[in-house]
């Protein structure tokens, strides 16, 4: 009797400290850019997501990602690649934001970024994340993305006034003569049948 | 003697008249349109497609030159289709406007009447022609260079888009031109 009592209260025990551990919370990050073109010497914006998924509060949560975005490839114009945080509550959202503009043009590869934090604030152990990535990316020179999306509306206009001259003229020209002998018949034709 | 002066003049005018070939005048006015015709693509190419002067400048003055000659040919083509035709509409206007100014005139013999009515019908019919077909073949040609260039052949590179563009507009001008009859 005794023995089976101590048997139940060592398998709660277990299971209740199981439990504590598959309840220690888990940071889930996001790593994305909301341009949809990336253009040589344009900016563009990297946004990354911190999610804490579980039902404590992680502490020292420090984002690491200069070693994606090297400084002689890419300049940093707001924000910064390297960012901490005291504390991350449980089931909160964390959104930060670096604007870069790339150097060169070409094929880029976008690795992902570190997040380190600790599970609480006594325990020094650090737990280390890494967040999601968009993979190799096209950067396009600003010529092509001239040519495919600038309006052109100026230039159009201009070889339309370049142009005109060139049609307008010799038609006007033709048109002049036809019509001044095709008076001298229909006037002629009309002459007649009115007498 | 007499005679045979106004015969040789008749068979000048009527060689002239069925004759491919152009005055001096003529063949600088077809030249001249043609390489500005040529050359007014060259700023939608620059500056839309983003071909500047000093990369492209061999296939630049390659696609000119090419165009021009065959947009001189097309115009010379054209201008001889149409020149009889148009002669043979004008012939009554122009046999009215001769009549009207020799009304005045009692001492014209009809000889004299009928060499100007051929010279003048000869030059309305040459200038129309003229202007026509420089007309024609200029629209047709920009039209046909616009829709390759900025449609058909948009998402190719710039250099496959204006030789492809110029070569085929200059072909299709220059085919329809003789093709006609």
């Amino acid at each position: 009797m005794f023995f089976e009592r101590a048997l139940i209260f060592l398998t709660i025990l277990s299971v209740a400290f199981g439990q504590t551990d598959d309840e220690e919370s888990f940071l889930f990050v996001t790593k994305q850019t909301i341009n949809r073109f990336l253009v040589q010497n344009k900016e563009f914006t990297i946004k990354y997501g911190l999610y804490n998924s579980g039902p404590t509060t992680v502490y020292n949560v420090h984002l690491d990602d200069a070693h994606s975005f090297p400084i002689d490839q890419y300049e940093l114009l707001v924000g910064t690649l390297s960012a901490k945080w005291e504390r991350l509550n449980a089931g909160a959202n964390l959104t930060h934001i670096v604007v870069l503009k790339p150097k060169q043009s070409g094929i880029s590869n976008s690795t992902c970024a570190i997040v380190t934090y600790q599970k609480s604030e006594k325990n020094t152990d650090v737990q280390k994340t890494y967040s999601s990535e968009f993979g190799d990316v096209y950067i396009m020179t600003s010529r092509e993305y001239d040519r495919r999306f600038s309006s052109h509306i100026i230039d159009w206009v201009l070889f339309t006034a370049m142009a005109s001259p060139c049609i307008v003229f010799p038609f006007f020209l033709w048109f002049k003569s036809k019509s001044k002998y095709e008076a001298l018949v229909t006037k002629e034709k009309s002459s007649k049948k009115a007498q | 003697m007499s005679n045979q002066r106004s015969t040789s003049r008749d068979e000048d005018l009527l060689l002239q008249d069925f004759s491919r070939n152009v005055t001096t005048k003529s063949r600088a006015l077809f030249s001249g349109n043609a390489a500005v015709v040529s050359a007014i693509p060259l700023w939608l190419f620059w500056r839309i497609h983003q071909m500047d002067f000093s990369s492209y400048f061999i296939h630049f003055i390659l696609g000119t030159i090419v165009s021009t000659y065959f947009l001189n040919l097309a115009y010379q083509n054209m201008k001889f289709i149409l020149k009889h035709k148009i002669a043979q509409k004008r012939e009554e206007a122009v046999n009215r406007e001769i009549s009207k100014i020799f009304a005045s005139d009692k001492s014209a013999n009809k000889k004299d009447k009928d060499d100007r009515v051929l010279t003048r019908k000869n030059e309305v019919a040459d200038f129309e022609a003229t202007t026509f077909s420089i007309f024609y073949n200029n629209t047709f040609y920009l039209v046909c260079l616009l829709v390759l260039s900025f449609f058909v052949l948009k998402n190719f590179s710039p250099t496959v888009n204006y030789l492809f563009s110029v070569a085929l507009s200059t072909a299709m001008v220059f085919l329809f031109s003789t093709g006609q009859k």
